[in-house]
């Protein structure tokens, strides 16, 4: 009940300015957080990590990744839904899958109402629980719908090159700003295959 | 093509999503509420509200457990209170013939005992309107399913909890996660399959969840002498006529 009011409480922020959201800003550091596979091996696998109950965002095995701040409860969340589909399937069209991630992370939502979702939009793409809103409060409380495009540097922490607030309604846009932001001003490809995490190491640099 | 609903209630977290995409697209206005002690708001179906998320609070051996009903008309497949509202108005209360849709027409207003029809439902829906005189309830979001689109509050249910389509398709649905949720819970039923077109599936008993849940829960009015002569004049009224 508690977590139905308190979502109810992040939309009616998220329409009221924002009132308790306090976003991470582009450029600073992204908290390393710990991203709840449930053991699910398929996920494991996309991420590139060992299957695992949890594993911190910074051993994603991918240059940068997409974060998706959502709630079975919000309705452009359900809006979008078909647009990030389709933003998954781009990455993959383009070759990026290795680099460039896109996970959901679902505010206040436990398993039943993860699964809801996924089959609701025939979600393609990890959609990861985060029932007592503990990564929540660490990207900034930020309203849902909300994205962070995180980079996970060479060198350092992972860290934000782009927040967005609210429903993503261009999809091919949005993909190319991520892109943007990501590669730094670099050629696509060698801005976003700079490095690589690898057990053990850390962060290796790629040689080509 | 026959329709009816399903609804799960194992899968209602009570969000009340539908009342409120009920009172949207049938464009009703906010009720006065009080706080009535319980999350439930409010407390009751009125004139401007079809459809209501009951809250049930019951203990239970593993602790206090909520149980959740998203009520509405059920849509009967023989509706008791067409069959009252005929015995004064005939038409005031139709079944569309594809659908099997109940609707409350403008007709209702005709209708002087209102008393006789809320009373002939075994799930106390129907609602008056003092000002009009008109009668109201879920209308199966007949516009809505007549274009081709889902009724509001099953297009809005987050988690699939509220279903709806083709009778058949509605009762294999039903049957099949009905045979899934009693491997967990071993009393779970669907209320009253026969005679509706809302399938309800339950993990316990009817009145746990709300006092006219099930259509046997009411009790049978008892008619006194005065409401019989009533009704005897009423019919002689209208052989006259």
């Amino acid at each position: 009940m508690l977590k139905i009011i308190g979502m109810m409480l992040a939309v009616v922020f998220a329409t009221a300015g924002l009132a308790c959201a306090n976003p991470l800003q582009e450029g600073g550091d992204f908290p390393d957080v710990q991203l709840n596979l449930s053991g699910d091996r398929a996920v494991a696998r996309y991420l590139e990590v060992p299957p695992a109950d949890s594993v911190p965002l910074s051993e994603v095995g991918a240059r940068g990744i997409i974060i998706n701040i959502y709630s079975l409860y919000c309705p452009p969340c359900h809006r979008e839904a078909p647009l990030l589909n389709n933003l998954y399937r781009m990455i993959k069209e383009m070759g990026l899958e290795d680099d460039l991630k896109l996970i959901g992370i679902a505010v206040g939502n436990n398993e039943q109402e993860v699964s809801a979702y996924r089959e609701r939009h025939k979600v393609p793409f990890p959609l990861l629980m985060d029932p007592d809103y503990t990564i929540h409060k660490q990207v900034g409380s930020v309203p849902v719908p909300s994205f962070y495009a995180v980079l996970l540097q060479c060198d350092g922490g992972p860290q934000v090159v782009l927040s967005k607030i609210g429903e993503v309604e261009d999809e091919k846009k949005f993909l190319e700003d991520v892109l943007r932001a990501m590669s730094k001003g670099k050629p696509l490809q060698e801005g976003l295959r700079e490095c690589r995490f690898a057990p053990g190491a850390g962060r290796v640099a790629l040689t080509r | 093509m026959s329709k009816s609903f399903f609804i799960d209630t194992t899968k209602c977290t009570a969000c009340r999503g539908c009342q409120v995409a009920c009172k949207q697209w049938n464009q009703n206005p906010a009720v006065d509420t009080h706080q009535q002690g319980t999350h439930q708001n409010p407390p009751d179906f009125d004139f401007h509200t079809f459809k209501l998320v009951r809250f049930s609070e019951v203990p239970a051996p593993e602790g206090l457990q909520y149980l959740f009903f998203p009520d509405q008309c059920r849509h009967c497949i023989e509706p008791p209170c067409k069959f009252a509202s005929d015995a004064e108005v005939e038409g005031a209360i139709i079944v569309e013939p594809d659908t099997g849709a109940v609707l409350f027409t403008e007709k209702t207003a005709q209708v002087e005992d209102f008393d006789s029809v809320r009373f002939a439902c075994p799930y106390d829906i129907p609602r008056l309107d003092p000002a009009t005189g008109l009668m109201s309830k879920c209308t199966m979001c007949i516009d809505r399913v007549k274009n081709g689109l889902l009724p509001a509050c099953v297009q809005v249910c987050p988690t699939n909890a509220m279903n709806f389509g083709d009778r058949e398709d509605m009762i294999k649905m039903a049957e099949e996660r009905l045979a899934e949720v009693k491997k967990t819970f071993p009393d779970a039923s669907l209320v009253d399959t026969d005679e509706v077109r809302v399938l309800t599936l339950i993990t316990h008993e009817p009145e746990r969840y709300h006092e006219f849940l099930s259509a046997g829960l009411r009790p049978v009015r008892k008619t006194t002498r005065q409401e019989l002569f009533a009704d005897l004049r009423k019919g002689l009224r209208r052989a006259l006529t």
